[in-house]
C-alpha cells in the first residue's frame, strides 16, 4: 500500500478534528470518545507538528507527538480556563482551530496548486462564456 | 560459475530463515510471559500485601514471567541488526508487569495523593476556574485543567476514571524521548535500549502516578532530546572559549579536565541529526511551547529544564544558547504573574531551602528514616538501592573513559546536573527523590556504558552476568518501589467508606482524619473544611490530647478513622495497631461524638451540635448508620 502523502495525512488529521468536534456535539458514548476524541485532544496536534516539521527519527516523532499534543491540551484549557472559564468544548476547538492552521501550512503548496488550477479553469470557462455571449450577440445583431 | 554464486545465496536465505525463527519464537515468549504475568497479578491475593509491600502478594509465576520478559531482551542485544520489533514489545511488556502491577493486582487505583490530583482536576470541572488561595497546586493548574478537559471530551464524569493504569501509560511515555537521548549521546543501537530498560528496573521513587510532576517529566525529556539530537553544538561557541582560556590558567594537574570538557573528544559523540534552518526554527518553537506548558503545571520542572539547558550551554553543547534564558525568563514570569497568590505567602518556602545542602540531605534521608522494624528496612533498601544505581553510574562512567579515553559531556550533564537540586531546598523532604529521577536518566545510560562501553555485539559472558545482576536487583527494587503498599494501596471498602463521608458531610463541614488515608478528598475539594490529620502533631501525651486537637464546626465536624491510616501510624510513627480503636472509644467516651458510620475499612464518627443528639446504637461491620445508599465505584468505570 502506498504510503500517505504530507497533505493527505494533515487532511486526514482535519477531518480525525472535525469527528471529534461532532461527536462532543452530539455527546457519543464514552467508549467511542475515548478513543476518538480522547486521543485527538493528547495527540492530533503533535501530529500535524511532527508533520510540518518532517522529523525523520521515530522515537523523536513519538516523543514530539506525545509531548506538543499534551502541551497544547495542557496550554489551549489554561487559556479557555483563565479567560472564559473552563469548558472542554472550547478548549477542543481551539486545539482545532491550531491543528488546522498547522495543516493548511503542511499543505500549503498543494492548495495554492489547486487554487491555481481553478483559477485557471475559471478564467477559461470565462473566457469561454465570454466568446459564447459574444458570438450569440453578434449573431442576434 | 553457478555454484559459486548460488551457494552463499543459499546460505543467507538458510540463516534469515532461522533469524525469522528466532525472532517469532522470541516475540512468543515474550507474549505469553506478559499474559502469563498479568494473569498472575490478576488473580493474587490483595489482603496478602504486608509490612513490605507488595512483594509479599505477587505470586511466583510473577517473577517467572518478568524473568522471561529480562532474559529476552538481554540475549537479543546479541544481534548484528537492531530487532526493533523484539526489543519494544519487550520493554512495554516490562512495563506492564513492573509497573503496572499494583494496578492490576489491587481492587482500587493505588495512593491517596493521586486521588486527590483527581480532586483538584473535579473541582475545575464543577467550579470552572482555579482557588490559587485554597492551595499552591492551583497556582499551577495546567495538569489539572488539561486533565479536566480530557475527562468530559471522553465522556467521563471525574477523573478517577484515570487513575488505575495512569502509571503504565505515563511510564510508556517515557520511552521514546529516553530512546532518543541515548541515541543523541551514544553510538549504537544497543546502549539505547539497555538505557531504556535500567530506567524502567530503576525508577524505584513512585512519582509515575496520576500526577503534574509525571507529565512535566515526559515534556522535560522531550525537550532534552530535541536538545541534544539537534542543537548540540560540536563547534565551540563563546561561552566555552572564554571558559576554555579560563581552564588553561588552571594548575597543570587540573588543565585536563578543562581542555576535554570544553574542546577535547567533541569528535567522538555522535553527529548531531541533519537540520535545515527552517527546521530548527520550527523545533526551538516546539521547544519554548512545551517549557510553557511545563512552567503553568509544575514548580520544579522548569527550574531543572533551565538548569539542563544553561549547562550544556555554558559547555558549549548547546546552540543557539539563549535558549534556556528564554526559558528561564518565561518561568519567572509565570511565577510572578500566574502563582502571585503562592509566593506572595510562601518567601520563606520557596528561598528559605536554598543552599542549605544539609537540611535538605536530613529532610529527605535522615527525617524519614523512622518507624516499624519492616519499614526501615525498607527505607535501607530504597536508599541502598539508590546508592547501586549511583555507583554503577559512576562505574560506567570510568569504564567509558578508560574503554578510548572518552567522556561524553553532554551524558555527565544529563546524569550530574539533577543533583544540584538539593542545594535549591528540600521541597517537602521530596527533594531527594525528584533527585533521583532526574538524574536517572543519564545514569541509565552510564549503566548501559558500564555493560557495553562500545558499540560492538556483547560477548555471551556479559550477556549471562547482566541477566544476574537484573535478576538479583530485581526483589530490590520491587521492596523499594511498592514497600509502602501496606499503607498506600485501596481497597473497595477504603471508597465506600469516603462515599459515605461525601454523601452525609454538607458543604462546609469540617473533616478531620486520623492520618493520609485513603482516596483522599477526591470529590467536592474547596466544598469541605479539611482541618487536617491527627497525625500532624504526632506525639501526644495520651489519646485525649490528640482528640483535643478536633476542632468544632457549626456546620458538623467529622472524623474519620481509616486503616490505611492506622497502617500509616504503625509503619511510620510506631504507633499500636490498636491505635484507631483507641481514638474512636476516646471519642465516643466524651459523649459529644456520635459514630454514624462502619465498615471494614473504618469508621466515620460527627462531632454532636447542640442540642445534642441522642445516643445511638453501635452498628454492626459495613452498616450505614446514616439513613442513605452507598454506590461503589471500581475506579474502572465512570463514576457519577
Amino acid at each position: 500500500m502506498k504510503p500517505w502523502s504530507r497533505p493527505q495525512c494533515a487532511a486526514a488529521l482535519v477531518a480525525w478534528s472535525i469527528v471529534s468536534i461532532v461527536l462532543v456535539w452530539v455527546d457519543a458514548p464514552s467508549w467511542l470518545r475515548l478513543p476518538i476524541v480522547g486521543v485527538f485532544s493528547l495527540t492530533g496536534f503533535g501530529l500535524v507538528v511532527v508533520l510540518a516539521l518532517r522529523i525523520r527519527s521515530v522515537p523523536l516523532g513519538f516523543a514530539v507527538t506525545i509531548a506538543v499534543g499534551v502541551s497544547c491540551l495542557i496550554l489551549c484549557s489554561e487559556v479557555v480556563l483563565y479567560t472564559r472559564g473552563f469548558s472542554s468544548m472550547r478548549t477542543l476547538l481551539l486545539q482545532s482551530v491550531l491543528v488546522w492552521i498547522v495543516a493548511v501550512w503542511v499543505a500549503r503548496r498543494e492548495i495554492s496548486a489547486w487554487n491555481r488550477e481553478h483559477h485557471v479553469m475559471g478564467r477559461v470557462m470565462r473566457r469561454q462564456r465570454n466568446s459564447a455571449a459574444d458570438s450569440a450577440g453578434g449573431a442576434s445583431s | 560459475m553457478t555454484e559459486a554464486t548460488t551457494l552463499p545465496t543459499a546460505t543467507a536465505t538458510n540463516v534469515s530463515d532461522n533469524q525469522r525463527r528466532v525472532s517469532w519464537a522470541c516475540l512468543g515468549a515474550i507474549v505469553l510471559a506478559l499474559v502469563v504475568g498479568v494473569l498472575a497479578l490478576v488473580n493474587s491475593n490483595e489482603d496478602a500485601i504486608g509490612p513490605y509491600g507488595l512483594i509479599e502478594a505477587l505470586p511466583v509465576l510473577y517473577f517467572i514471567a518478568v524473568g522471561v520478559v529480562i532474559a529476552v531482551l538481554v540475549c537479543a542485544l546479541r544481534w548484528k541488526s537492531q530487532p526493533t520489533a523484539i526489543m519494544t514489545v519487550g520493554v512495554i511488556s516490562l512495563v506492564v508487569l513492573v509497573h503496572g502491577s499494583a494496578g492490576l493486582l489491587e481492587s482500587q487505583a493505588r495512593f491517596g495523593t493521586a486521588w486527590l490530583h483527581a480532586g483538584f482536576a473535579q473541582s475545575l470541572m464543577q467550579l470552572g476556574h482555579t482557588s490559587p488561595y485554597f492551595d499552591a497546586r492551583f497556582s499551577w493548574p495546567g495538569f489539572f485543567s488539561g486533565a479536566g478537559v480530557l475527562t468530559e471530551l471522553s465522556g467521563f464524569s471525574s477523573p478517577t476514571v484515570w487513575l488505575r493504569f495512569a502509571p503504565v501509560v505515563f511510564v510508556l511515555c517515557y520511552i521514546p524521548p529516553l530512546l532518543a537521548i541515548g541515541r543523541a549521546i551514544l553510538p549504537g543501537w544497543r546502549a539505547p535500549w539497555i538505557g531504556v530498560m535500567v530506567f524502567m528496573l530503576g525508577d524505584w521513587v513512585g512519582q509515575d502516578y496520576f500526577s503534574p510532576q509525571t507529565v512535566t517529566f515526559i515534556l522535560y525529556l522531550t525537550i532534552v532530546a530535541i536538545a541534544l539530537t539537534y542543537f548540540r553544538s560540536r563547534e565551540p561557541g563563546r561561552i566555552s572559549e572564554w571558559l576554555q582560556g579560563l581552564g588553561s590558567r588552571m594548575p597543570r594537574g587540573l588543565r585536563w579536565l578543562g581542555s576535554m570538557i570544553y574542546a577535547g573528544r567533541r569528535d567522538q559523540e555522535p553527529a548531531q541529526a541533519p537540520t535545515t534552518p527552517r527546521m530548527r526554527l520550527g523545533l526551538l518553537v516546539v521547544i519554548v511551547f512545551i517549557s510553557f506548558a511545563i512552567m503553568s503545571s509544575h514548580q520544579l520542572t522548569p527550574i531543572m529544564t533551565v538548569a539542563i539547558l544553561a549547562a550544556l550551554a555554558v559547555l558549549g553543547r548547546l546552540r543557539p544558547w539563549p535558549i534556556f534564558v528564554l526559558i528561564g525568563v518565561a518561568t519567572l514570569s509565570w511565577i510572578n504573574f500566574g502563582a502571585t497568590a503562592y509566593w506572595s505567602n510562601h518567601l520563606q518556602d520557596i528561598f528559605g531551602g536554598f543552599g542549605k545542602i544539609g537540611s535538605s540531605v536530613d529532610s529527605g534521608v535522615g527525617a524519614r528514616i523512622e518507624g516499624s522494624a519492616a519499614h526501615l528496612e525498607v527505607l535501607n533498601y530504597r536508599i541502598g538501592f539508590a546508592l547501586f544505581v549511583w555507583g554503577l553510574a559512576g562505574l560506567g562512567a570510568i569504564r567509558l573513559w578508560w574503554s578510548g579515553k572518552r567522556v561524553s559531556v553532554p551524558l555527565l550533564v544529563v546524569a550530574g546536573m539533577p543533583v544540584m537540586l538539593i542545594a535549591g531546598g528540600s521541597y517537602g523532604g521530596e527533594g531527594l527523590l525528584r533527585v533521583f529521577l532526574f538524574s536517572l536518566p543519564g545514569s541509565a545510560l552510564l549503566i548501559s556504558a558500564l555493560i557495553l562501553p562500545l558499540p560492538r555485539v556483547p560477548r555471551w559472558r556479559v550477556v549471562i552476568v547482566t541477566i544476574l545482576v537484573a535478576f538479583m536487583a530485581f526483589p530490590v527494587f520491587l521492596v523499594a518501589i511498592w514497600g509502602n503498599e501496606d499503607f498506600e494501596h485501596i481497597t473497595t471498602a477504603d471508597l465506600q467508606l469516603r462515599q459515605a463521608l461525601y454523601q452525609m458531610a454538607p458543604p462546609g463541614a469540617t473533616i478531620v482524619t486520623l492520618g493520609p488515608d485513603g482516596p483522599d478528598r477526591y470529590q467536592s475539594l474547596t466544598l469541605y473544611n479539611y482541618a487536617g490529620t491527627l497525625f500532624d502533631h504526632w506525639p501526644y501525651p495520651n489519646v485525649q490530647a490528640m482528640v483535643a486537637q478536633i476542632p468544632p464546626n457549626s456546620q458538623g465536624t467529622y472524623v474519620v478513622i481509616s486503616q490505611p491510616a492506622v497502617r500509616y501510624g504503625v509503619e511510620n510513627l510506631g504507633t499500636s495497631p490498636d491505635l484507631g480503636a483507641q481514638v474512636s472509644a476516646a471519642l465516643l467516651a466524651t459523649k459529644k461524638f456520635t459514630l454514624v458510620y462502619q465498615n471494614s475499612a473504618g469508621e466515620i464518627l460527627r462531632l454532636n451540635q447542640p442540642p445534642p443528639a441522642p445516643t445511638p446504637t453501635t452498628p454492626g461491620p459495613g452498616v450505614a448508620v446514616a439513613p442513605s445508599s452507598f454506590r461503589i465505584s471500581s475506579g474502572w468505570e465512570r463514576v457519577r
